[in-house]
Order: structure tokens, then C-alpha cells, then sequence
């Protein structure tokens, strides 16, 4: 079930559709011999991944696509076991430290320090040095940073680090100071557009501009949850028309669910309501910064202008407690209370 | 080979027997005449009774509890007096706790409700009927009769169970070392072989003779597994152990053609799991959850079924309490017993073994109370009101039954919610401090009559557990004319103290706070604390006064009695949940990673989803087979967040095998925890009319809106697999049975 998204995802840079400049830069650094530690940094769906493979594969040739994966266990002080995957080929590996949560430090210094002791196997190899290329660095512990940074520094000659992350803010000033940084924009709507077209052309499916132009705006300039919607709409449709509805994720549906309720009616009991969806979306595993910022985004479309300044700046803080504190639901509850509040305050001073 | 199973095997047999006559044990003994045709359900009331004791005991206890447990069944007889009275076996084993003593004769005096106990039923009843090998998990807290239903149920369905017995540690030294994962697996493996020590076969029940032609077929007979063999050992054998399973589970597709289907039924395993989900503590990495134990793929394998029990509620306990008196009185002539209102405290725990030990405790001095006519069960009935504690009974309780403390929790957050303040008139000597003109709203001319520093004491229960039960129950108290004040300033009040406390356990990434975390001792206690007297003051403060609970809202007018219900928090039932697809999530990254991987796995899911696929599956995995040969796209990792908020959802939309299809449902699909909204169920579903896409993620077709009754039969139809419906989650949030109703 090979998805659109890997199928055609292009391995070269010279196959890269869009930002054909940034794609000249990256061949030109790829080619000089002397490549920098970079930081990757855009919105997800723009393809900072794929410009990574492809970099990869400009450095070291074809030899970065035989890829193999292994889950590593790691061991961490309080004897819990960790397991942790690796994707790597004899010249590159690729980890996601994150995704063990706070013992990313461990996992970090361990693995980077075994691979860079080690020189490349590979005497043919066109470069001397291994790339190790982290995941979600933005979502790195502090200590993790640090631990980087350090490590950065010492094995410089063995290694390199391509750092991928969704902004800067999070990566602290060291690190970002070390490397080269690179901003892959997310695309335009127009550039999804054809790369959905050249999509639908390759697989035979019927083109509808005016559905391709839908998704594109859907998508929120996000290239692969334009791929998914498009393939998830041929699949479920047999014919395919300007006007075929794109079905948005349930998540997403829910929110805006939710959105619609707490406009509507504001008590106590809608509360309770808002919180069995709130639960339910947690449970999920859907990040609760999204939460918030969607449900705020579906809220602002829909009240009044004197309004949305008022609910920006509550949403903004109830965000930064939710990275500050352990109670998710406690902080996005208080966010819907307080828009429930100023909503109400409004209404009320309507009326009068 | 075969010695050494012996000691691993304890073929608990227990034959089905008719009753009636008052025999004594020496008759049975020296009489075990066999009567093959006698049959239960045609009432044919023989004097014969056969009780036949096994001898593959290791202990004279144990026969004698046994032995026990069948003459009680012995009495189910016609009369109830008559049967009390057959109680003078001259070997009675002089001491037992009572919960041994007397344990539940049949499914009638089971202290678990009814449908729990049909679901179990029902389940085993299919599991025998069907050719494929199933697992059931029964999970619930200690002490709510999990392994009681079971052997009770092995009786009257008659089968066998065979149960799993972690190895001694003196085998260990004596024996050549097999591991004890090496063990499991040759049990689960070769246990079928075993027939038990039956010599004829001439115990296989009445209902075991309708399915079976003849007497001689094989007894049905069920694996249990209550003690793991996973936590023995090192943390790697709970790999091997779920792979035993896993692998027990897969076979016996293939197995069945190659025998006669009535020699090698398959048996079900069983697993009875405790767990409580009462504090916070129940979360830390080490304790043990049905989930964690079997992890992501199993827990969600298509032959895998849960069925929750709940803690037995008040009135249960309190019949069955009622009844182990009854018995104990006609054992010991006693005539001094506690009090109805005594049986009716103890009997809020919800753990009856618990129970029954602390009712056993406080009959030890029994000239302490008052002497009865009767035992309490006639005076019980007759008199439906509760007898208010006497002192000395009250004193007594106090002593025994310090544990429940699920009680206090709830009195504690009661006394919060509904803040109880001076009156303004009354109040004689304080008067409250009012702060100056320009900050008059925050004036608050009652005093509070709640007394925070004991609250805490009285709830018997961490600080986190308590805050957080108080944000599930705040809510109806804010029902006020300017209640978004009050629901802003409470929660307000809890988010500052989420943020004020030292709590670890969430995710708090790239906090600042990291480093005065290491240094917590004492510091970490008191900012403890410092949460706790801020959510608690806080919401006093905020909430109206007088407070009137109430959830009914403009179009959903609830019925008034839930407002008083208390409510467990919910956080922590639904990190579980949370725990669960965490780990599906994981499953799923690299499974997508590793397509290789996903073919094995998609393999054993293939076989649990039926035969009759067959077709399909060669079809997948050829198909499977093309996407490795050819070298697909470069492999990566997906960031987690890409994959879960855009790849998995539309995967869920794309993917054809329909355990993959659950799977995934799981994890993207929406609208299951409604049901533990104060409102009632279908009210909430109606006038929400549920999300469009969840119906078009099934029905596999754009289908924008669906009415509200389509909506609704298809919640009830949804559940994947032989779930439990929605009810009784509902159900397992409401931690005493009853409603607690606090008039503070």
C-alpha cells in the first residue's frame, strides 16, 4: 500500500518541482565538498524531507537508498527499556529522538558518539564524513540541545548534522549559531496544484482542476496532506468532479464541531460537552498545541472583529501553560471558559 | 517430560454434580457411584449424588476446600433451611477465612451483576463453538470476582480449567534450567494433550453432552493464565510471552484440518488481570495493565476480548454479605451480629474478599453487639431503612475499615463544590474582611465553612488525584446567572495550579522547569502543596453561593439526578486509552517504515480475520511481494505529528485489510468517549448529530450527512469485534454503583 506521497516522492534534487533555486543552492553545497551542518526549518508538508534525500543522494550517490531499519534498545538509568528506530544506509542514519520523550538525551548522546568514533567503512565513499539526520529537532529536550551541541563540535571531522525542525524558536542559540540554516517555504498554491496534476497524469486518473485548486487550498499549503487528500478521494469516489467533497480528517471535524457548540450555547453543561470532545481528541493522541490553535482558528473565523484580539491573546497564553504544565485538559478547558466568558460578555453588552 | 508437567499442570477439575439428600462425606466417599446418565436440566432428582474428589491434589487444603465447594453445591437443594442444616460435616476443616469458607455456591449467590456475568458466559459458550482459538481478558480491581465467575462458570458450563503455575523458585535449583518463557510456551503448547486425571470420563456435564454425541469426547477445557509467567523474569520475556500467545492464537487455523475437530478442540485462553484505575499511582511504569502486558498487537487482535469488571456495587455486596452470615450462623450458633448498618458500611468497599475478611474481623468480638433474634437477613429485609451506627459500631468500623477510602475522596470533593458558607445573618463573632471599594468584586461577605487543610486528610488520596477529581465534578456547581464567571475563575484556578505543581509524569518537553526538578525532595512536596490550596481556595472562591447542581442546558433539559452524582476523574481512566494508541501509533510508524515488517504482522491479523478470506490475503501478499521487490520510495521516518494529524487518517480511508482497517480506526476515529458526559448518552448524540466523516470513513462513500437515527444505530453497531457496548463504560466511571449523594 504504497501511498502517493512515497511513490512519487522525487529522489533527486534535479526532480524537485518547486523553490527551484533553493534546489540549485543545496546541489552547489552538495558538490563543493565542504558541507555545513544545516538546519532544515519550514511548515510540515513543504518538503524539507525530501530535500534531504535528495541532498543525501546528491553527496554520496545511489548508494543512500539501500536502507535498512533497526530498532535499537536503549537502557536508561532508572532500568527502563526504550526502543528506538533507526533507518540507515552505510553513509547516513536517521533518528527521531523525540519520540522517547524526555530520555532523548540519553538516546542522543549515546548513538552520535558511537557512530562518530567510527570513520566511514566505505573507502570509495565520496565523502569522508557520515550525515546523521534528526527528526522534529525542534521537539528536543534542553539537554538533548546541549548534548548536541557539544557533540557537534567534537566529532566535526566524522560527522555531519542535518537538523530538521518546524521553526527556530524552539532550537536553542548555540546550535543554531553552528549550523547553516535553510528555510524550505511551504509551496504555493499553484505549485501544488501541478504537482497534483502531474500526479493524477501518472496513475490515469481523470484531472479536475477546479478540485485540484479545492484541495490545494484545503490543504493549507501542506504538499503531503494534499497527496493524501487527493488519493483518498479517488480512492473513495468512482467519478471524480470539480465538486466532489474533500473529507477532512476526524479530528479536524471534531474541532470544528466543537467550535459551532460553544458558539451556540454557553452554560455549564455545554462545558461538560466540550470536555467529553476535548478528552476524546487527547486520547487520540492529537497534540494539544494543534488543538488549541485549531479550535481558536474555527472560533476567530466566527465572531466579531472587536473580539478576536481578546481571544488570540487567551489562546496565547493558555498555550504556553500548556507547555509549562502536566494537566493538558485543565488549560484548554480554562481556553474555552474564557471564550465562553467573553463571548457572553459581548453578547450580553449587545443587547443593551 | 511428561512428570515434569505434572507439577506445572493442576487440572482443576471440577465435576458438575447434582445435590440434594443430606449425605454425609463418608457415604460420598465410600459410595462414588457413577450415574452417566443423570441429567441436570431434566430435574431428575436421583438420591445418587456423585461427587467425586480428583486426587490430583498436592494438598489435604486443598481437598478440602474442594471438598467444601462441592457440598455446598449440594446446597442449591429445594429447601434453603434443609440444605443450611447439612452443614455438620464432622471433617469440616476447623478454620478457614471466611471468604474461603464460603465462597459462592452458584451463579445466583456470584456477587457480580447479572450481565457481566452473561457476557462472560456468552463469550465462553462461542469460544467452544468456534473453531478458532480466542482470548479473553477479564480485568478488573481485586476483589470483584473475576476468578470466582470463572470457576463457577466451569462448573455449569463444564468444562475444564487448566491453569498456568509459575514454577517454584526451589525448581530452579533442582532441575536442568529451562527458562520459565521456554516453559510457558511448551504449556500452552502441549497443555491440550493432557487430559486431566479424570479416569472415565464420566464427569462431563449435561451440557457438555448436548454438543457431544458421546460421553467419552474430549472435555472442553480452558487455559488460565492468572499468574504471568512475564513478571518472573526480566523484562525481555514479556516479549516471549506475548509472542507464545500470539503465536497459540495464529495456529490453530492451520492446525484443524489435520484433526478430527472434536479430539482437538481448541481452548480458549483465559486471562484475569487486576487492575485498578483508582489513583494516580495506578500509571507508574511498573504496574501491571491488561494493555501493557500484551501490547499493542495483541491487545488488538481481532480474536482478543476484554470484558471489564467493575468493583461489586453496595447492594450486591451487601445480599452477599448477608448470605455469608447467614451461613456462618447456622456454622457456629452464634447469635450475636452486627447490624445491618454495619453490613451496609462495609459493604461500600466494592472488594468483596476484602470485605468479607474485615465482616469476619469485627464478628471476632461478637458479644460486643446487640443479641438478634435472627440472623440479620430476615430483620435486613423487613427493614429496608438504614439503622443509623451505634457507637461502639461505629468505633469498630473505623477501626476495620480505614481503607475505603473512595468514600472520603468523594465526601472531601463534596464539600468543595458545594461551598458551604456562613450565613450572613447568623454568623456571631467573625466577621469577613472585605477588600477596599475599587476592588469590590472580589468581595466575598460569607466565610467559607470548608476547612481546606483537612480536606485533604479526609480524601485519603494524593493531592494530583484529588485536583483532579475536583475539575470533573466542578462543573455543575457553576450554575449561576453569571456562571462564566464562576467556570472561567475555577478553571482558571486549576490551570494555575497545573502549572504551580511538580508534576512529572506529563510531557513537559523543553521546560525550563527541568532543572529544579532534580533537586525535588522537599521542594516538590511543598509545591504540592502550594497546587493543591490554590485549586482548592480557588474554586471556593469562585464558585456562587448558595450552589445549585445543575447540568441541564437550553436544549438537552437532563434529568436533576446526575447533578449530584460525584464523578471519578476521567484523566485518569482515559490515559490508558491514551496508552493504548499511543503504542498503536508507534505499531504503525514501523509498520510504514518497515513494509516487510507489516507483512508479518498483516499475516497474523489475516488469520485472525477468517478463512473464508483466503483469497484475498494470497492476493495482498503478492502484492505486499511486488512493493518489496521493486525498490519503492526512500524509505524515512514521518515526523509523529505528520502522522498522526495527516497520514494516518487518510490511510484509515485508503486501507483495504480489514484488520488494518480496525486498527487504524482506532487510532484516527473520533466520538467514543461521549459516553461519559453527565448526560445522558443519547441525548448528547442526538442533538450533536455525531461527525459526518466518521460514517463516510465506513461506509466507504462520500456521504456528507446522515440523520440522527442512522447516527445513533450505528454507534450501537460500531464496536469492533466482540467489544463491551458504551453502557457499561459509563458505568465503570461511577465508582460506587449507587449514587453518592452528598447533601452538604
Amino acid at each position: 500500500m504504497a501511498l502517493l506521497v512515497d511513490k512519487l516522492r522525487p529522489r533527486s534534487l534535479d526532480a524537485l518541482s518547486y523553490h527551484p533555486e533553493l534546489s540549485a543552492r543545496l546541489k552547489s553545497l552538495a558538490q563543493s565538498g565542504d558541507f555545513p551542518h544545516l538546519l532544515m526549518y519550514g511548515p510540515s508538508g513543504a518538503g524539507k524531507k525530501t530535500r534531504t534525500i535528495a541532498t543525501l543522494k546528491e553527496l554520496y550517490g545511489s548508494g543512500v537508498e539501500k536502507i535498512k531499519i533497526d530498532a535499537r534498545v536503549f537502557q536508561t538509568t532508572s532500568n527502563r527499556k526504550l526502543e528506538f528506530n533507526i533507518v540507515s544506509s552505510v553513509y547516513h542514519l536517521e533518528i527521531t529522538p523525540s519520540d522517547v520523550g524526555n530520555y532523548d538525551r540519553v538516546v542522543v548522546q549515546e548513538l552520535l558518539k558511537e557512530i562518530a568514533q567510527t570513520q566511514q567503512v566505505d573507502l570509495t565513499a565520496k565523502q569522508r564524513f557520515k550525515v546523521v539526520v534528526i527528526n522534529e529537532a525542534d521537539h528536543l529536550t534542553r539537554d538533548a540541545q546541549a548534548a548536541l551541541r557539544r557533540t557537534m563540535e567534537k566529532y566535526s571531522p566524522n560527522l555531519r548534522l542535518i537538523l530538521l525542525a518546524n521553526s527556530t524558536s524552539n532550537i536553542i542559540a548555540p546550535i543554531r549559531s553552528r549550523t547553516l540554516l535553510v528555510r524550505v517555504a511551504a509551496p504555493s498554491e499553484e505549485d501544488i496544484c501541478s504537482v497534483l496534476k502531474s500526479a493524477g497524469k501518472k496513475e490515469g486518473w481523470p484531472e479536475a482542476s477546479g478540485l485540484n485548486q479545492r484541495i490545494a487550498k484545503e490543504s493549507g499549503r501542506n504538499l503531503r496532506r494534499a497527496l493524501l487528500m487527493f488519493e483518498a478521494i479517488y480512492a473513495q469516489n468512482e467519478k471524480v468532479t470539480d465538486n466532489t467533497p474533500i473529507p477532512p480528517p476526524d479530528w479536524e471535524a471534531l474541532i470544528a464541531l466543537t467550535a459551532e457548540e460553544i458558539l451556540a450555547e454557553r452554560s455549564p453543561a455545554r462545558l461538560l460537552q466540550v470536555r467529553a470532545r476535548l478528552y476524546d481528541l487527547l486520547t487520540h493522541c492529537i497534540p494539544p498545541t494543534t488543538i488549541l490553535k485549531t479550535l481558536t482558528f474555527k472560533l476567530i473565523a466566527k465572531v466579531d472583529d472587536a473580539l478576536k484580539p481578546d481571544v488570540i491573546r487567551w489562546s496565547a497564553f493558555y498555550e504556553h501553560r500548556i507547555t509549562q504544565g502536566s494537566k493538558v485538559i485543565f488549560h484548554l478547558e480554562a481556553f474555552v471558559a474564557k471564550f465562553m466568558r467573553i463571548y457572553e460578555s459581548y453578547l450580553m453588552g449587545m443587547e443593551f | 517430560m511428561k512428570r515434569k508437567h505434572q507439577g506445572e499442570v493442576t487440572t482443576t477439575h471440577r465435576p458438575l454434580h447434582s445435590f440434594f439428600g443430606p449425605r454425609n462425606t463418608e457415604q460420598q466417599f465410600s459410595n462414588p457411584h457413577i450415574d452417566d446418565q443423570q441429567d441436570r436440566e431434566t430435574g431428575d432428582e436421583k438420591d445418587g449424588s456423585d461427587d467425586i474428589i480428583e486426587d490430583d491434589y498436592d494438598s489435604f487444603d486443598e481437598i478440602f476446600i474442594h471438598h467444601i465447594v462441592n457440598d455446598r453445591d449440594t446446597l442449591q437443594g429445594d429447601s434453603q433451611d434443609h440444605s443450611l442444616r447439612s452443614w455438620h460435616y464432622k471433617d469440616r476443616p476447623p478454620r478457614l477465612p471466611w471468604a474461603q469458607q464460603f465462597p459462592p455456591s452458584n451463579l445466583d449467590e456470584l456477587a457480580v451483576h447479572k450481565k457481566k456475568l452473561s457476557d462472560v458466559k456468552d463469550w465462553l459458550i462461542s469460544a467452544f463453538a468456534r473453531r478458532d482459538r480466542q482470548l479473553l481478558v477479564l480485568r478488573g480491581p481485586a476483589g470483584s470476582g473475576k476468578t470466582t465467575t470463572l470457576s463457577l462458570l466451569s462448573t455449569t458450563l463444564g468444562f475444564q480449567i487448566l491453569e498456568w503455575k509459575n514454577p517454584s523458585p526451589s525448581e530452579f535449583a533442582t532441575k536442568a534450567h529451562v527458562s520459565i518463557a521456554a516453559r510457558f510456551d511448551e504449556f500452552l503448547e502441549r497443555g491440550k494433550e493432557f487430559r486431566g486425571l479424570d479416569l472415565d470420563g464420566e464427569t462431563s456435564s449435561s451440557e457438555a453432552r448436548d454438543t457431544y454425541s458421546n460421553a467419552y469426547s474430549s472435555p472442553r477445557r480452558v487455559v488460565l493464565i492468572e499468574e504471568f509467567p512475564a513478571l518472573a523474569g526480566p523484562s525481555t520475556s514479556l516479549n516471549s510471552f506475548r509472542l507464545t500467545v500470539l503465536r497459540y492464537l495464529a495456529m490453530v487455523a492451520q492446525d484443524n484440518p489435520y484433526h478430527e475437530p472434536d479430539t482437538l478442540r481448541s481452548s480458549p485462553i483465559v486471562m484475569i488481570v487486576s487492575e485498578t484505575l483508582l489513583d494516580s499511582r495506578s500509571f507508574s511504569p511498573d504496574n501491571l495493565t491488561a494493555h501493557r502486558l500484551l501490547g499493542p498487537e495483541l491487545y488488538n487482535h481481532p480474536r482478543t476480548s476484554i470484558i471489564d469488571f467493575n468493583s461489586i456495587a453496595p447492594t450486591i455486596m451487601y445480599k452477599a454479605l448477608k448470605l455469608v452470615l447467614e451461613k456462618e450462623a447456622y456454622l457456629s450458633k452464634h447469635e450475636y451480629f452486627p447490624s445491618s448498618a454495619i453490613l451496609h458500611a462495609i459493604s461500600k468497599t466494592g472488594d468483596i474478599r476484602s470485605a468479607i475478611s474485615s465482616l469476619e474481623f469485627l464478628c471476632m468480638n461478637h458479644e460486643r453487639f446487640k443479641k438478634l433474634a435472627c440472623p440479620p437477613s430476615k430483620r435486613g429485609l423487613s427493614k429496608r431503612a438504614i439503622t443509623p451506627l451505634t457507637p461502639p459500631e461505629r468505633e469498630t468500623l473505623e477501626a476495620i475499615t480505614q481503607r475505603g477510602t473512595s468514600v472520603g475522596l468523594f465526601h472531601a470533593i463534596g464539600k468543595v463544590v458545594y461551598n458551604k458558607r456562613v450565613d450572613p445573618g447568623s454568623t456571631g463573632g467573625t466577621q469577613a474582611v472585605l477588600p477596599p471599594g475599587h476592588l469590590k468584586h472580589y468581595g466575598r461577605p460569607q466565610l467559607s465553612q470548608v476547612c481546606v487543610d483537612e480536606l485533604v486528610d479526609e480524601a485519603g488520596i494524593d493531592n494530583q488525584t484529588f485536583i483532579s477529581a475536583l475539575h470533573e465534578n466542578y462543573v455543575p456547581s457553576c450554575n449561576s446567572l453569571s456562571f462564566t464567571d464562576c467556570l472561567d475563575g475555577c478553571i482558571g484556578a486549576l490551570s494555575d495550579s497545573d502549572v504551580l505543581s511538580s508534576d512529572t509524569r506529563g510531557q513537559g518537553r523543553l521546560g525550563g522547569q527541568a532543572v529544579g526538578r532534580s533537586n525535588a525532595g522537599a521542594d516538590s512536596l511543598r509545591q504540592e502543596d502550594i497546587s493543591y490550596e490554590v485549586a482548592t481556595r480557588g474554586i471556593l472562591f469562585a464558585l456562587p453561593y448558595p450552589v445549585k447542581r445543575s447540568t441541564s442546558s437550553k436544549d438537552c433539559p437532563s434529568h436533576t439526578k446526575s447533578a449530584y452524582k460525584m464523578f471519578f476523574p476521567a484523566s485518569l481512566r482515559l490515559l490508558r486509552d491514551m496508552e493504548e494508541i499511543q503504542d498503536l501509533i508507534y505499531l504503525w510508524s514501523t509498520r510504514l517504515l518497515d513494509p516487510s515488517r507489516m507483512s508479518i504482522s498483516g499475516a497474523m491479523a489475516s488469520v485472525g480475520v477468517a478463512l473464508a478470506e483466503e483469497s484475498t490475503r494470497a492476493e495482498r501478499t503478492t502484492e505486499l511481494g511486488n512493493c518489496r521487490r521493486e525498490p519503492t520510495a526512500a524509505v524515512t521516518m514521518i515526523s509523529r505529528s505528520d502522522l498522526i494529524l495527516h497520514q494516518l487518517p487518510y490511510l484509515a480511508l485508503l486501507a483495504g485489510n480489514p484488520g488494518h482497517l480496525k486498527e487504524l480506526g482506532k487510532i484516527t476515529r473520533l466520538g467514543g468517549t461521549e459516553s461519559q458526559s453527565n448526560a445522558s448518552d443519547n441525548e448528547v448524540v442526538d442533538n450533536s448529530g455525531e461527525l459526518p466523516s466518521v460514517a463516510s470513513n465506513i461506509r466507504r462513500k462520500p456521504a456528507p450527512l446522515e440523520n440522527p437515527s442512522r447516527i445513533s444505530r450505528r454507534r450501537n453497531s460500531n464496536t469492533f469485534g466482540p467489544r463491551l457496548p458504551p453502557a457499561p463504560e459509563e458505568e465503570r466511571l461511577v465508582l460506587i454503583d449507587d449514587d453518592i449523594v452528598d447533601d452538604y
